[in-house]
């Protein structure tokens, strides 16, 4: 009936015969998988409708983290020196240790799909188990990250330690009451810093939780040679987290040295 | 779309890429580069960043309605990105004006014109070439009043 539909032919035409045994074999092929449901042809049309789908998520998801990314960009090009003394307070070692993880998290859920791919239900689970302890150790450092972050009085906010962020002398002097503008332009920094990897932490934290729940699915056997959809798309929302992260990392932590410009 | 998919060693070989490029990120964050060490960054994180989107993906081996996808998700970002620095990185190009001086600072020869004119007034208006009236008596020269008596010259 999809067909028709798509072919524009309008509703109460009767189908001629060609069509009804199209429409018959289709849905005899498609009786024989229970996972394919009725729309789809066969199980390979499915799987290209859900990537084209997860891809339009994923496409939403840049556009999201985007502009969090556009409005850094701009205030960084427009405070270069104060966004590079802020960065100094933040460790690239976590950082980097971070990256790390996470780019083996993307592997082992890479080599999750390939074996979901071959029907391999025990290696699936074990690869699925190494990504969700990934990226649980990375979420243990970001906790670590944050709380050493905001006990040094980098939260913007009422505990931001402006005194962090003396102005460099070339800068016009504050007036002693308040916090200089070099100090405000640090807690921009700071503010940036903690949306960003808050929001991916979100992500990972909702990752996670997928990952989990495809453990449960594969371990009760619903992931075969012939459907192993969920383990592809979650797969691809992992894949696009460490993007995320790819970028996230070299521009907050490697800002080079103020002044240096 | 028939789908290959690598092999587990393709996984390995990727991966290991993208380690070494990470280190290549901070091994190039640690030397000065002046404004090229920003450009460095992005342009290695652009290559892993599509190291995965090709392999871990699997967009290298997909149809091409997902490759336009994928692309038009980073085209958009481009788009946002473009514009939004070409409005910020192109102010001060053109300078600022106020209301009251709609068409100032962009047409010198005119305004150095204007400088040096005398500032017009009624009766320069009704008569710019200055001819006497001789059929008004001139003004007493010991009056100084403010246009108040037609000269005809101003």
């Amino acid at each position: 009936m999809d067909a028709r539909a798509s072919a524009n032919i309008p509703v109460g035409v009767p189908a001629s015969a060609a069509e009804h045994e199209r429409a018959e074999h289709a849905r005899e092929v498609g009786h024989l998988d229970p996972h394919v449901a009725h729309q789809f042809d066969d199980a390979e049309q499915q799987r290209a409708a859900s990537t084209l789908g997860m891809w339009a998520f994923l496409a939403t998801e840049v556009m999201f983290f985007g502009a969090l990314f556009l409005a850094y960009a701009v205030y960084r090009a427009s405070y270069q020196d104060a966004f590079a003394a802020a960065s100094e307070h933040l460790s690239r070692w976590f950082g980097a240790v971070n990256t790390l993880i996470l780019l083996g998290s993307s592997f082992t859920v890479a080599l999750a799909v390939h074996y979901a791919r071959e029907g391999d239900g025990t290696r699936v689970v074990r690869c699925l188990l190494f990504t969700i302890l990934l990226g649980t150790a990375f979420l243990g450092i970001k906790a670590i990250e944050w709380t050493r972050e905001i006990r040094g009085g980098l939260l913007p906010g009422a505990t931001f330690n402006h005194k962090l962020f003396a102005p460099p002398a070339d800068a016009h002097g504050s007036d002693g009451r308040g916090p200089s503008e070099f100090s405000r332009h640090a807690e921009l920094f700071c503010t940036a810093y903690f949306v960003m990897t808050g929001l991916h932490a979100t992500h990972m934290i909702v990752g996670l939780g997928l990952l989990l729940w495809l453990v449960y699915i594969t371990r009760r056997g619903r992931i075969t040679r012939q459907y192993n959809t969920p383990v592809d798309m979650i797969g691809l929302y992992w894949h696009f987290v460490d993007v995320v992260w790819i970028f996230l990392f070299p521009l907050l932590y490697l800002i080079h040295g103020a002044g240096n410009h | 779309m028939p789908e290959e998919h690598s092999s587990v060693r393709t996984y390995v070989v990727i991966f290991a890429w993208l380690v070494v490029l990470m280190f290549l990120t901070i091994l190039a964050a640690m030397l000065d580069l002046g404004p090229f060490n920003l450009a460095v960054a992005m342009v290695i994180a652009v290559v892993k960043a599509t190291l995965v989107v090709m392999f871990f993906m699997h967009v290298k081996y997909s149809g091409r309605l997902i490759w336009i996808y994928a692309a038009g998700a980073f085209l958009w970002l481009g788009i946002l990105l473009t514009l939004t620095f070409s409005d910020y990185l192109s102010r001060g190009w053109v300078p600022r004006r106020l209301p009251s001086q709609p068409t100032a600072g962009l047409f010198r020869a005119a305004e150095s014109l204007a400088e040096s004119a005398p500032f017009p007034s009624a009766q320069t208006r009704s008569n710019p070439a200055g001819i006497p009236r001789l059929d008004l008596a001139p003004p007493p020269t010991t009056q100084r009043s403010i246009g108040a008596q037609p000269s005809g010259i101003d």
